[in-house]
């Protein structure tokens, strides 16, 4: 395992993780493992059909520098001399940009992006090659890392930076509480013409940013290791209008592509038809599943997916028209989890339809035809979507 | 010869008609004799002079002519007692304001005689068949203390009694003018399924009159489909008889048979056809009708609950399934099924048989519609690119559903046996020139065809009609056989003449009792021997006819009326009328539906190969079961897959037919059980009687409203039992109906019945009740018990339905004392079926006219 070179700002993560290394490796390892040791939650594997637990995988963090959002797969580079890590979403993997629900598609490339990842799925680990902590539960830029913890930044001044080549930067101190993965210290990220600044849900100057502010921000690649801001939100309504069109976006994305969840269990008849128990993915608008669940007449229609979430050809109609039976919505899921579990019943079980299989759900949403690539259209497609091309 | 001039009329009080047109003594030849319609002729005798002139009778279509001296009786007004009584006991309701039960008496007693009745008004005149029919009525609900109803003032038993005798001394009386009302010659058309078994027995052709545009279809009168006076004749009828007597002809004639062929279909080089529930593969094919030998290499695989899939030879264009089978045999030792018999022409799917789903975009259900590797066993097709398509294996490998592997089908045919060829030798002469064989062989044809023997003259107007073709340049065959297809539509061959025009006979002679004998028993004309026993005037006597009778008995045909009169007595076309609604019973499907009508056919023919006495038919501790249907019963899978006869636990409540699936579901609307139906449908099949229709007006049962507690279909009908005037009716109709509450639309088994709507749990069956005469049960076990132990009245209302069937007729207020007769000849034998056809056979009305 390589480790990057200390950086400043990312010296106490990364030292951290180098203590905890030591401390792991120099202690005598136990004879059984604990699954609730630091370790074995380091390293679960992921079984289709149960979420991870809570804390499961490690934080990992860097630039997206490839981006495959018909698979959910991409990479980011965690620094300036490190390879690249590729990764893919677990199928109920959460992205999230300015704050909403996305998808990796939302992700503009070379977005600073804060992440959970674990080690493959079972049966996913031809997947990526080098066999890592590369399948992502959650993915997120710095304005959703920070604004859910509590977190946003004071602004301290605009400086000239020094060096051989002078740049403007933004000064700032943390403010909130400290949280593992973040920067915790004042600290400064590079500001200049190309940053957004947004203020009463307009483009302002830099000069509307004033020392004592509460701003949020999110960050870029930036020459000679540094941070660069791509935008700075001065106020919350600009923060919100921004979120409320990546909202906007992952409705118009779900409602088309459908919501997905996967099987829990199968009871057949022996007509053809039968009962499904689906638990949905979490990390969705809430009114996609209300939507569903409030669905007069008709219920939902289900269809088959791969563990990327694609769909198949046509993927309403190779769908099977489904009457809700009952709706548990559970406090406290685990992650990722929406905590929604339907049981369904059917006329017609499709093959796909087995414990572990993702399907999704289609809700009382206008039928989209997807672009063709998106849908698996054949075997050989299927072949090939299961492994990650690299460029 | 005597012109026969039919008139359509509606009837008319005669003595009005008399006095228009002063005529006296002239008889009415009715060509139709049912007393429902009326159609009149007026026959023009040498012997007797109109006064009035014949045009300005053909033009006046509203008058009918009847006389007879012996008239003069069964048209005189009741007497002055009488009319007291109707006075004090019935006029108050059934008077000009009220008309309660839709008629009135108040006419009579204001004795006023020439005054027009109006439709409501019950005249006196017994000679008319519908006005006897309602005093009887009058009568046996007097006897029955029905009338006057409970809470009015009753007569006293004597007044009652003297009433009833006057009114049926004068039915009685008005019998023979009645009988002489009835023309000189009936026909009695013959069906279609009888056209069809006709020509089959006649040339060993089969003819399928089924066919869309073949045949019309039918008339059903209460189930039955052989009533003369439904059965009228129409253009298109006539139309359509020679076209199918010019295909018959055709067919019988073909020089050489048909060649027979073997054509076979595969499924592709190293494949099998996966056929999962309700898919087909269209594979065979029959080029015309006739009989073939069907093989077909298949496996079949149960689902995973056992169920066994059933495959059907399935008739695209009829839409309906002509033979099929059971099929459980693994992938490796595929079975090889073999279907032998008669099929119509057309194109035929192999199908796993079940109900086809259509998908909900309105095609089809996605089937895989695949051939699969046969190399690869079936629990191996999951997973990968199979996804979108309908699942064929569970987890563990399992079939999810009945499914079927089908490797070849093989069509031989269209064969011929020896005894098909028979029945056509000597039908062609061997000399085209010698007019003398030409005529013999059309005789001979015509003696078979036309069910009697026919005199020269009669086959005259047909060489005739040959020699004339041929001088306009018709080739002989041609010729010929244009005379045979004139043979068939003769109306001596669709049709069962009784009666002679030139004499007044009530006797069938010979041929007309063969040919009503073998009708009755074969769906059929008679064979060479009964032929023989006509001619030799056998079969008027006791013997000879017992012994012609035991003999068709010990037939095969027998098996037509086996399957034919159940499916007519006990109305079994209404079985599926009403589909049952998938989302409510995903469960029902086709062959759930054919296999409820085989149980009870081969109910009714178990008890007549046994002997069994009727009460068997109410009440008995077994019944016919197949996989199917001991699926849907919920018992054990008998040992053979096909129908057997299983014996059955009490606890079980079926037995008998008034339990069976078939029976407890043609009264159901499809989406659930209608009780009063199923009370309606066992008064009218096992009681002979028919209950009055509803009076207009009457409100349909509403669905249960979203706020209000689920209640029970009979709870709902609580009208019945409160009001006065539905409780009139009803309290004899809805307990033979709830008697069977606890068993649901499709004849399942339930504690609670299924209520949409409404809120709270589903409400417990009550299947109790009791009887007019206040014998009351618990649910349908008792029901049946108390119902079976009257057999003196079952077996009467079962001879009034056997009657119908063997005489082609309704029975009338004239019959009911030779039924009475009947039914005790029958009773020493115990009522046992074979004992009461042959009690008819061997009476007095079955050799009536």
């Amino acid at each position: 395992m390589t480790w990057p070179r200390v950086k400043e700002g990312r010296a106490e993560q990364h030292g951290f993780a180098l203590l905890l290394f030591a401390f792991v490796f120099a202690a005598p390892l136990p004879a059984i493992a604990d699954p609730k040791s630091e370790t074995a939650l380091r390293n679960h594997i992921p079984k289709p059909g149960v979420f991870p637990p809570n804390g499961a995988g490690v934080l990992l963090e860097g630039d997206l520098v490839v981006s495959d959002p018909i698979n959910r797969r991409g990479a980011i580079r965690k620094g300036e001399y490190s390879a690249r890590h590729y990764f893919a979403m677990l199928p109920y993997g959460m992205v999230r940009y300015h704050g909403a629900p996305a998808d990796i598609r939302d992700l503009p490339p070379e977005t600073h992006l804060h992440g959970r990842f674990l080690l493959p799925m079972e049966g996913e680990e031809e997947t990526i090659p080098r066999r890592t902590h590369n399948h992502a539960i959650l993915l997120e830029d710095d304005v959703s890392f920070y604004s859910r913890q509590g977190r946003s930044w004071k602004v301290v001044g605009i400086e000239q930076g020094g060096g051989p080549a002078p740049r403007l930067k933004l000064s700032v101190e943390p403010v909130g509480p400290e949280i593992e993965g973040g920067i915790n210290k004042p600290t400064v990220f590079d500001i200049d013409d190309a940053t957004r600044i947004w203020q009463d849900q307009r483009l302002v100057k830099r000069d509307q940013i004033k020392p004592g502010q509460l701003v949020q921000v999110n960050l870029t690649w930036g020459p000679f290791d540094a941070l660069a801001t791509t935008d700075v939100w001065i106020d919350q309504s600009s923060l919100a209008a921004c979120q409320e069109i990546q909202r906007q976006r992952h409705l118009r994305l779900i409602r088309s592509r459908m919501l997905p969840g996967w099987v829990d269990a199968v009871k057949h008849n022996d007509t053809g038809g039968g009962e499904l128990t689906i638990t949905f993915f979490g990390g969705m608008d809430p009114s996609l599943y209300t939507d569903i669940r409030d669905m007069k007449g008709r219920g939902p229609k289900i269809c088959n997916a791969e563990n990327t979430l694609r769909t198949w050809n046509y993927h309403q109609e190779y769908a099977s028209p489904a009457d809700i039976l009952e709706w548990k919505a559970t406090e406290d899921p685990p992650p990722a989890s929406s905590g929604i579990q339907v049981r369904v019943s059917v006329k017609q079980m499709l093959d796909g339809f087995r414990p572990g299989r993702v399907v999704r759900a289609k809700g009382p949403w206008t039928y989209v035809l997807l672009p063709f690539d998106e849908n698996i259209r054949n075997a050989e497609e299927l072949e090939r979507s299961r492994k990650m091309m690299l460029p | 010869m005597n012109d026969v001039i039919s008139v359509s009329t509606t009837l008319r009080r005669p003595d009005q008609a008399q006095r228009s047109f002063g005529i006296s003594n002239v008889t009415v030849k009715s060509s139709m004799p049912e007393p429902r319609r009326c159609v009149v002729g007026l026959r023009r005798d040498d012997a007797r002079q109109h006064s009035a002139p014949l045009s300005g009778l053909l033009f006046s279509v509203c008058v009918v002519i009847v006389a007879c001296s012996t008239d003069a009786n069964a048209q005189q007004p009741l007497d002055q007692t009488s009319l007291d009584f109707l006075q004090s006991h019935c006029v108050r309701c059934h008077n000009g304001e009220k008309q309660e039960g839709g008629f009135r008496l108040d006419n009579l007693v204001g004795a006023v005689l020439g005054r027009r009745p109006s439709k409501q008004q019950l005249s006196t005149d017994f000679s008319d068949p519908q006005v006897a029919e309602k005093w009887s009525e009058v009568v046996f609900r007097i006897n029955a203390g029905e009338m006057p109803p409970p809470k009015e003032p009753q007569p006293t038993a004597e007044q009652l009694g003297r009433f009833a005798d006057v009114v049926t001394n004068r039915i009685r009386g008005g019998a023979a003018a009645r009988m002489a009302r009835r023309g000189r010659v009936q026909h009695y058309r013959l069906s279609r399924s009888e056209y069809a078994h006709t020509v089959y027995d006649l040339l060993g052709v089969v003819f399928d009159v089924d066919a869309p545009g073949a045949l019309n279809e039918d008339p059903l009168w209460h189930g039955f489909d052989r009533i003369g006076a439904l059965l009228s004749t129409a253009p298109s009828h006539i139309d359509r008889y020679f076209s199918a007597a010019d295909t018959v002809v055709e067919l019988a004639s073909l020089d050489q048979d048909r060649p027979s062929t073997i054509v076979r279909k595969s499924a592709d080089e190293g494949k099998r056809r996966l056929l999962q529930l309700g898919e087909g593969w269209n594979a065979v094919s029959v080029p015309g009708p006739g009989r073939y030998r069907i093989k077909i290499q298949v496996s079949g695989l149960p689902a995973f609950t056992g169920r066994v899939p059933r495959l059907s030879l399935w008739h695209d264009q009829q839409k309906k399934s002509f033979a099929g089978a059971d099929v459980v045999s693994s992938e490796d030792k595929p079975d090889t099924i073999v279907f032998e018999g008669l099929f119509p022409a057309g194109s035929y799917a192999i199908r796993n048989h079940a109900r086809s789903q259509t998908h909900p975009n309105g095609g089809f259900r996605l089937f895989r519609n695949e051939q699969i590797d046969a190399s690869q066993p079936l629990a191996s097709y999951r997973g990968g690119f199979q996804a979108i398509q309908t699942k064929v294996v569970d987890d563990e490998g399992r079939p999810v559903m009945p499914t079927l592997l089908v490797d070849w089908v093989e069509v031989e045919g269209p064969l011929t046996t020896e005894a098909d060829r028979a029945k056509r030798k000597g039908l062609f002469p061997a000399n085209e020139n010698d007019m003398g064989e030409v005529k013999a062989c059309l005789k001979r044809f015509a003696q078979r065809a036309w069910r009697r023997p026919v005199s020269d003259a009669e086959i005259d107007r047909f060489v005739r009609f040959i020699t004339v073709e041929r001088q306009a340049g018709e080739t002989f065959p041609a010729a010929y056989k244009s005379a045979l297809s004139s043979m068939l539509v003769s109306r001596s061959f669709f049709n069962l003449e009784e009666g002679s025009p030139d004499e007044d006979r009530i006797m069938l002679n010979d041929f007309e009792l063969a040919g009503r004998l073998s009708y009755f028993l074969w769906s059929s004309m008679p064979d060479d021997q009964l032929f023989e026993a006509a001619r030799s005037g056998k079969l008027h006597t006791a013997e000879g006819l017992a012994a012609e009778l035991d003999r068709m008995l010990a037939d095969p045909k027998i098996r037509r009326f086996l399957d034919s009169f159940p499916r007519q007595w006990l109305q079994l076309h209404r079985v599926g009328m009403f589909q049952p609604d998938p989302n409510l019973y995903p469960e029902y499907d086709p062959w759930l539906e054919e296999s409820m009508v085989m149980e009870t056919t081969g109910y009714f023919a178990e008890m007549f190969k046994h002997n069994l006495p009727l009460r068997e038919a109410v009440d008995s501790n077994w019944t016919m079961l197949n996989s199917r249907l001991a699926v849907h019963y919920g018992l054990q899978t008998p040992v053979e897959a096909k129908l057997s006869r299983v014996e059955l636990d009490p606890t079980t409540q079926r037995g008998g037919i008034l339990t069976q699936a078939s029976i407890l579901s043609l009264t159901s609307d499809g989406t659930r059980h209608r009780p009063v139906h199923r009370g309606a449908w066992l008064s009218e099949a096992i009681l002979a009687r028919t209950p009055p229709p509803p009076p207009p007006n009457v409100d349909p049962l509403e669905p249960v409203a979203g706020d209000q507690p689920k209640t029970t279909i009979r709870a709902q009908l609580e009208a019945h039992r409160t009001n006065r005037t539905c409780a009139s009716c009803h309290s004899k109709i809805d307990p033979l109906g709830l008697a069977f509450d606890n068993f649901d639309a499709i004849g399942r088994r339930r504690d609670t019945e299924r209520v949409e709507g409404g809120i709270g749990d589903n409400p417990p069956v009550d299947a109790s009740g009791s009887f007019p005469d206040g014998k009351t049960f618990a649910g349908p076990s008792e029901f049946k018990k108390l119902l079976a132990e009257n057999d003196d009245r079952l077996a009467q209302a079962f001879l009034e339905q056997l009657a119908v069937y063997a005489l082609r007729r309704v029975m009338t207020v004239d019959d009911v004392q030779q039924l009475h007769t009947i039914a005790a000849s029958a009773k020493a034998d115990d009522y046992r079926l074979p004992g009461l056809i042959r009690a008819l056979v061997m009476s007095e009305p079955f050799q009536k006219r």
